[in-house]
Parts: C-alpha cells; structure tokens; sequence
C-alpha cells in the first residue's frame, strides 16, 4: 500500500512563507556591525528621526541591500522554476545550464569592448549599456541550449547539462581573453564589477533593476497554466488549446531578463534557482501558479539569510554571497543527483 | 444535424518526400467509433496527429463541424476535440487527480478539487488512485488516467465531439484492453461522441467498432462496417496474412493461419 500525496492548504502555505520572509527581513536589518533596534527601524521613517544615524544606516544601507537581495533571489528562484517547467526538467537552474555565465559574459565584453568604442568615439559608456547587454547575453544562451538539448519528448538531462558545462567554460575562457585584452581603465571597471555584490546596493540599483527582475513575476499569469500543461508534453499542451511556441517565447524572454538584470546587480549567484523550486515542488507540488509565487518567496528568503550569513559570520570583512548560495546549493545539487541516480 | 462531424476531403500529407496519407476522402458521425487499422507504416498515427492538427501543412480539406480545421482557434478547437496520446510520461510529480485537472477548460485548469475530476475518475474506477503519484501507477491505470483527462477536457461542451486515440490499448493486457474498449463504445453510443481508435488489435476492433477505416500505404483502401472491411482477401492483400473470418451476430470473429511471406525453414546454426 503506497501512501496517498498530501498538499497542503496553499494559500496558507504561501501566507506563511511571507510572513517568514518579513520576520527574516526584519532580524536582517537589525543584524550587522551596527546595532539596530526594533524602535530605530521604526524611527527611521518617522520625520523627526530622519536625520539619525541609525536612520541613516537603515534607510541608506541596510534596507536597499535587503530589497536587492530579496528581489534577485526571488528572480533567480522563478527564472529557476521557469527554466525546470520549459525544459520538463528538474535540474534546469540558470547557473547550471550556461544561461548566467552567458548574461556575465555579455556585461564583460560590454565593459571591455563597448566601453573602448565608446571612449575612441570620445564618449562615456551610458549605463544601460550594461543590464541591456547580460539580457542579450542569457537570452542567446537560453536560446543555445535550447537547440542543443531538446528533444521530442522534452530535454535530455545529460545534453541540458553538458551543454550548461560547455557554456560555461567558453563564458569563462572569453572573460579571460577579454580581461587579457582589457587596459587599465577597463581592467579597473571589471574588478569593481566581478567583485560586486549586494554590497553597493542603491535605492537606484533596486529601482532600475526592479522591473527586469520581476519580469517572471509579471507574465505569470499568462504561462502558468501552459507550463502545466507542457508538462504532459509539447504534443499534448498543443491538444489542450495553448501554444506552446508563444509560450517558450514568453517565458525565454522573460527568464533573460531577469537573469540579465540579476547578473548585472549582483554578479553570479548560482543554485537558488534549483534549490528553492525543489524545495516547493516537494511541500506544494508541481502546478505552476502556487510553484511560481512560492518558488518567488522561497528564493528571497534564502538570499536575505545567504547576505545575513555573508556579511555577519567574518565581519568586519564580508564573504562573496556567490560562495555562501555555492556552498549550501552544492551539496544540494549532488543530493538530488544521487536521487535520480536512485530512481526517485 | 445535416453535416458530419469531421469530414475528410481528398486528404494528403507528405513528409520526406513521400505520402503518408494519400488521398483521404470520409466522413465520421457522432455515436460512431471508428477503429483506424493498417499495418505498421500504414498511415494510421499520420492520420491522427494531422486530424489533432500537429501538422497543418496537409492538402485537401478537413472539417470539424463544417468548419475547416485550420481555422478554428486553439481552446475553442480543444473543446470539442481531444486527443489521447500512445503513452504520456510525466516529468514532475504529479498526483494522478492533477494530471486529470489538467484536462479542465480555462481557469478551471489544474484545479485538482473541481468534481468533474473525480467523477470521471469514479466513472473509470481509478478514484482510489487519484492522490497517487501519476508516475508510480501501472500502465493500465495511467491509461484510465489520462482518459479520464481526455474526457474531462470535452466534458463542458455540449454537441458533438471528437476523440481521437492513437494505439491506446497496445501496451494494455487483454482485461485493460476490454475496459478501455468498452468506455469507448458506451461514449460512442450515447450519441454525442465520435471515438477514432487507431489500433492493431483486429479482434478488438471487430468486436466493439461500429465502422473502420483501413489505410494501406497512405491510402484509404476501405471504409464500412466491420463485416464489409474485415473480410478474407482484404487481410490478405493489405497485412499479408491468410485468414478464416466467420461472422458471429453480425461481427467478424478472425482466426489467423498464417503469413503469406514465408519464414525460411532452416534455423541458422552456430559456428
């Protein structure tokens, strides 16, 4: 006698996952190398309080970082979910399959080669420049991987990741050659980017990046229920009455855009977007419109705990977040390819 | 209702530089159920994915409802016309009463909890099933399953409809087979249902059919009652196997002797 699936009330699942999500944001703001309290939060936006110290950190620092933090990670998360939909495949993430190396890559050659053609045309670089070239760059990559590794009855596991191997590498390699290539200005901007993290976030930042990144968001409720149904199968999902062309297109182009607009914030931060889908996938099962807005919540609660865990545990210096998403998505990732290697 | 439900007109779809289907002309009534057979190669899975319109570079005509196929649009077309595949796998895991959601119109779709799923699944006797992962049930459960999928998609339209099944029954034992056979004919009879079957199984299809068509090399080379079409020299010509076909109340019953190509009598030995 197998036992029977159980899913849980989703509404209040979801409702629970914010609430945890705000209680973390809360202990984020409070936590770091300078005391914060629950008041001086409250203070801060409070006319009278507006020109403390604390109000300072709070509205200046620590909240832009925190919003940032939150909206990459719930961007990665639902590109993640996107991506595992699309390809009928669980261990889609947009680090693993070359789609985040793509977008880096791009904003790499924009500083290396846009930048000199810019300043031989006598002008400086406009800064769009940068976000719109990361959108290109995971769009072609998304794209290429695509062609690679579907097939008719969706993508095979080795290709998907075969392919995200290969990607990666020549994302990697080109980045060298073009660092190699790049003179000290150049070189100078690269450094400051590659070692970019949630650090230097603006109320700009979070404003600018804020539409690209919930770009997912935003069309879910247009693929949500197509993604469903592509999981029977493209044949199938056509017999349902949708398009799954005009879906692929929808959702490619939305999942570039916010891993373009993440990469360019916040450098490469891999795995939130396989661990977070799984995760719900596991608790509220598979349909789409609960695993998009879930995996959206999921995903900013591990960033805001990943930066929390970043910035405090060798403060006064701060660990790369890339590192720390790296070193609890890693082993992550080698579980559950042991379970498929068991069959579950 | 003066015209037919599905109408085929001088049909032919080419694919590699040959036709699969060759010059189709026929007509499909709601109450019928139609068994597509012909041997491997014959067309017959060709057929169905054009008249499920996967492809719609064909040439001829085909109407649904006196309306050509190519016209109707994608969830207006998925109302009246489902399409049960050979085999579905499943990616994620899905619990089985979710994957029949999936069949619900609009934003019905995917609402495990709307009563259509489990009274079409009651109906198919896989209740019991429906908080099972879809990917741990037997391949005759996951048939009833997706069925009841299939059936859930053209359960809200009223007026005739079209089901088509592409060799559904070939990986079922011979009980699944009955079964499946049997919901067919028991849709087909209440009036509203036109079920095309593509199949292998000549019994199966002289027992329950009311009508089949039999392809061979794209072309349509027979249409009638079982009695008319599953005759002695046809199976002959068309399968190349030789036959005894005897009627029982009306239905071919067929007894196999033999094929006409003849296997070589030595049995090659090890060197």
């Amino acid at each position: 006698m197998t036992a029977d699936v159980v899913r849980p009330n989703r509404s209040r699942a979801v409702i629970a996952l914010g609430i945890l999500l705000l209680g973390c944001a809360l202990v984020s703001v409070r936590v770091g190398p300078f005391p914060i309290t629950l008041t001086d939060i409250f203070n801060a936006f409070s006319t009278d309080m507006a020109g403390s110290r604390e109000a300072l950190v709070i509205r200046e620092l620590r909240l832009p970082r925190l919003m940032l933090a939150a909206l990459v990670g719930a961007a990665l998360a639902m590109s993640g979910a996107v991506l595992q939909g699309l390809f009928r495949n669980p261990l889609a993430d947009p680090g693993l399959i070359g789609v985040s190396s793509g977008a880096a890559l791009a904003a790499v050659s924009v500083i290396v080669l846009g930048g000199s053609a810019f300043s031989t045309m006598g002008y400086v670089m406009p800064s769009f420049m940068l976000p719109a070239g990361a959108f290109i760059g995971a769009l072609l990559a998304s794209m290429m991987v695509w062609r690679i590794a579907s097939r008719h009855d969706g993508t095979d596991v080795a290709l998907l990741l075969l392919a995200g191997i290969a990607i990666n590498s020549i994302a990697m390699a080109v980045t060298g050659l073009l660092v190699f290539m790049a003179d000290d200005a150049q070189l100078r901007t690269l450094t400051f980017w590659n070692m970019r993290s949630l650090a230097q976030a603006s109320w700009g930042d979070v404003l600018i990046a804020l539409p690209c990144l919930m770009a997912v968001f935003f069309v879910t409720p247009w693929i949500a229920r197509p993604l469903n149904a592509l999981l029977l199968g493209e044949a199938v999902a056509g017999h349902l009455g949708f398009s799954p062309q005009r879906v692929k297109q929808i959702a490619v182009v939305s999942v570039a855009l916010a891993v373009g607009a993440a990469v360019s914030v916040s450098g490469l931060i891999g795995f939130v977007g396989l661990v977070a889908p799984h995760l719900v996938r596991l608790l509220l099962g598979v349909d789409h419109r609960v695993l998009l807005p879930a995996s959206a919540l999921l995903g900013a609660l591990l960033l805001v705990l990943a930066d929390m865990f970043a910035r405090t545990v060798v403060a006064p210096a701060e660990l790369p977040i890339g590192i720390v998403m790296a070193l609890i998505g890693g082993p992550f990732f080698l579980l559950l390819l042991m379970q498929r290697r068991r069959g579950i | 209702m003066n015209t037919a439900l599905l109408t085929l007109s001088q049909l032919r779809y080419r694919a590699g530089g040959r036709y699969l289907l060759d010059d189709i002309t026929a007509l499909a009534n709601a109450g019928e159920l139609i068994a597509l057979l012909g041997p491997n190669g014959a067309g017959k899975s060709s057929l169905i994915r054009v008249l499920a319109r996967e492809f719609s570079d064909y040439g001829g005509d085909i109407m649904l409802q006196g309306i050509s196929l190519k016209q109707w649009r994608g969830p207006a077309l998925a109302g009246v016309r489902a399409v049960m595949p050979q085999h579905a796998t499943v990616a994620f895991p899905f619990a089985a009463a979710e994957v029949v959601a999936l069949g619900l119109p609009g934003r019905h779709s995917g609402n495990a909890s709307h009563p259509a799923v489990m009274q079409l699944m009651r109906w198919l006797q896989v209740d019991h099933l429906a908080w099972r992962f879809y990917s741990s049930l037997s391949g005759g459960e996951q048939q009833r399953v997706q069925l009841a999928r299939v059936l859930t998609q053209l359960w809200f339209t009223s007026g005739p409809k079209l089901l088509l099944l592409d060799e559904c029954t070939s990986a079922l034992d011979p009980a699944q087979q009955y079964r499946v056979m049997a919901v067919l004919s028991r849709l087909a009879q209440r009036g509203d249902f036109c079920v095309v079957v593509a199949c292998h199984d000549l019994a199966l299809a002289a027992s329950f059919a009311t009508r089949v068509w039999m392809l061979d090399h794209g072309r349509l080379v027979a249409d009638g009652t079982p009695a008319q079409v599953l005759q002695r020299d046809r199976l002959e010509n068309v399968y190349g196997i030789t036959t005894e076909v005897q009627l029982r109340s009306a239905r071919p019953v067929i007894h196999i002797k033999g094929c006409s190509e003849s296997i070589p009598e030595m049995i090659p030995e090890l060197v």
